[in-house]
This record gives C-alpha cells, structure tokens and sequence, in this order.
C-alpha cells in the first residue's frame, strides 16, 4: 500500500469515526485542534487502524501522534515492518 | 431539604419549575434529532457531540433545548446551575452490539465510546459539556424506577446542593428498547423525555411538588425519601416519563400528575401547578 492509498484509507476510517467528509486533509493538519478528536475518538481511530490494517501500535507511539502526517508516518512504517517481517 | 410538614403529617418536598421541555423521537427520528437536536440561538452546539451519543442522551438533550426555546430562556442563565439525568435503561442497544463483538472478536473489537457515551451519567455530562455549565452533573437511577430515583434526588439536591438551580432531565423508552444482538430494538419503541429547569421554592409561576405520606416511627416505609417501587410492568408504563410528558404538555394540571411515584407508598403525589391563571396564561 503506497502513502497515496493509505493516506484514502485513513480518511475514510476518520470520515466514519467523526461522522463528518472531508474533501481534504493534508499532512500539516492537526487532530485534535483542527479536526477536533478527543483522546477517547483517537483510541478508537487506532483500534480501527489496528483492525483493519492488521498492526500493532502502543500507547507510546499514540502520544508522539498530532498531525495527519504523523499518523501516516507511524502506520506507514508499521506497514513496511510488516511486510520485512513476512 | 425543602421539607415541611402538614396537619396531615405528610411530608412535602417542593421546588419550583423555571421552564420545562418534552420531546419524542422513535428510532426512525432519531438519525435527524442526532444531527439537528434544535436551535439556540447565540450558541454553538459542539458539532460532533451526539455523534456517537445514545438515543436517550439525545432526546434529553433536545427536551433541554425545546425548554429553553420555550421559555425563552439564554444558555449563561444555566451558566453556574447542575444538571441531574435519570434515563431508564441507556445504552442497552450500544451494550448489545459490544457484547457481541466482545465474544466474537475481544476487547480489541469494542469501541472505546462505550463508557462515556452510553453509560449513566452519558445524558447529564452531554448536556453539560454542550451547554457550557460548571455545575455538578450526575446520572441516577438507571433502571425501572428512574423517574422516581430522578424527582427524589433532585429535590433533595437543590436544597443541599450549591447550585443556583439545577436541570432534571427524565427519558425512558416505551416500550422498553430491548435490542437483539444486532442492536436493534422493536421499530415501534418510542424514546420521552422530559427536561424540568427546578430552584428551590420561592413563590414562581409554576410549582412542582411531591407528597410523600407520613409513616410512625418504626414502621417498615419509616424512611420517607426512597421508598420502594412496584416491579409489575403495568404500574412502571403508568408511571413514566411518557405519562408526564403528556400531562406537562395537556396544561390540564388541576389533577395531580401521579399518584403511583411510590406504589409501595400509595398516596405518593406528584403535582404541577401555576401560582395563578394569570401567571399560567402569561407563561403559555
């Protein structure tokens, strides 16, 4: 999956998450102080993040995560681990 | 606690109603109250607040809003005041679905909104958080004798408590939203609520009371404030938030609203009533 597809996959998981559309997020934006998420909808992020993409990622990880490109760098190479490991 | 007690040796706790509210909404309304739960002007609901909420949560929220557009009332009055939520029953269709993704898939599969969103004191944080209130705000009750647990601990409250005034906010599902495993509860279930904005008594328009009969010392109801309630379910659909939605709305209160708050108590009242005809036809 390349960032292009990922960065369309998240997007749809934080559409149904927040219940709103966005026509567009870029890697600069931030979670919570511009597309509002509280700590509880970031879990819940990241639980469907886990799901679906079959990763793993601790709670550490989770706190150094404020922007959009953030988040897609932290799946991203959570990904590429994968994939070495296999 | 406002308390006193009659030739009749009963005792009567009191406040009075500052502006009340009632709404419904089936499962079928409650996609479009989520999104739009009603106006108020000069203020911002938090967009995303009854998002993930649970259909009680919403209808009390939208039974708040209704009182204060009805009264006419601004959100800074509320600014310093409390807020007491009662619903019977919440997050029975949210707690289904966790239950089943729990034993399908683990405790990874369950959404972490479960506990603030679909708890007890789900409905009283809400309307909290989106009404901007530094107040108390707490969930009681929570199963079949809710109303009652809500209207006790309420008046009991407003004379103890340090808040100005306080919001008491009753929903109940009728009949009951007993969901199957997919959530889904009977299409027919309809969700009341009733949002009542109480101070402590001090000769307003309207005025709320409950008449709890005294008992002697020693006997086994000798502890007036929380008596039990019947378990029969006829008696617990008469004594709903829906039968006081609709006696709050008919405006015909020369009757007592219910005489069945405390079955085990069976002269229990509780009444609603304007100081005057001219202060209620000021009022409507």
């Amino acid at each position: 999956m390349d960032r292009g597809e990922l960065a369309r996959t998240l997007l749809e998981m934080l559409e149904q998450e927040t219940g709103e559309q966005y026509q567009h997020l870029d890697d600069q934006v931030d979670l919570r102080q511009e597309l509002n998420l509280d700590s509880v909808d970031l879990v819940s992020l990241l639980l469907q993040i886990e799901t679906r993409l079959n990763v793993k990622v601790n709670s550490t990880e989770v706190e150094r995560v404020e922007r959009v490109g953030d988040l897609l760098d932290l799946v991203e190479a959570k990904l590429e681990s994968a994939s070495q490991a296999a | 606690m406002n308390f006193c007690a009659t030739t009749t040796a009963r005792v009567v706790l009191a406040s009075d109603v500052v502006a009340f509210g009632v709404e419904r909404a089936s499962l079928a309304d409650l996609p479009r109250l989520r999104q739009a739960p009603g106006p108020l002007a000069g203020w911002e609901i938090p967009k995303r607040l009854l998002h993930r909420a649970d259909g009680q949560t919403v209808v009390g929220f939208a039974a708040v809003l209704n009182a204060m557009n009805r009264w006419g009332m601004p959100v800074a009055h509320f600014e310093e005041w409390g807020v007491l939520a009662a619903p019977q029953y919440p997050g029975r269709s949210a707690s289904a679905v966790a239950l089943r993704k729990f034993i399908k898939s683990g405790v990874a599969a369950i959404m972490p909104h479960i506990i603030p969103q679909h708890s007890l004191h789900s409905l009283s944080g809400a309307i909290s958080v989106a009404l901007g209130m530094r107040g108390p705000n707490f969930g009681v009750g929570g199963g079949r004798a809710a109303m009652a647990e809500g209207l006790f601990a309420a008046l009991s409250f407003l004379d103890d408590g340090p808040t100005p005034g306080l919001w008491l906010v009753l929903t109940q599902w009728v009949p009951e939203l007993a969901p199957d495993t997919s959530g889904d509860g009977p299409d027919e279930s309809v969700c009341h609520a009733v949002a009542l904005a109480l101070v402590s008594p001090r000769g307003g328009d309207l005025q709320m009371k409950v008449t709890v009969p005294g008992v002697a010392p020693g006997h086994p109801h000798a502890r007036p404030a929380f008596p039990r309630l019947a378990r029969d379910e006829d008696s617990c659909e008469l004594a709903g938030v829906a039968a006081l939605g609709k006696h709050l709305d008919s405006g015909q209160w020369s009757a007592p609203a219910a005489r069945w708050l405390c079955p085990s108590l069976p002269d229990c009242e509780l009444e609603f009533h304007f100081a005057s005809e001219a202060r209620k036809q000021r009022a409507a």
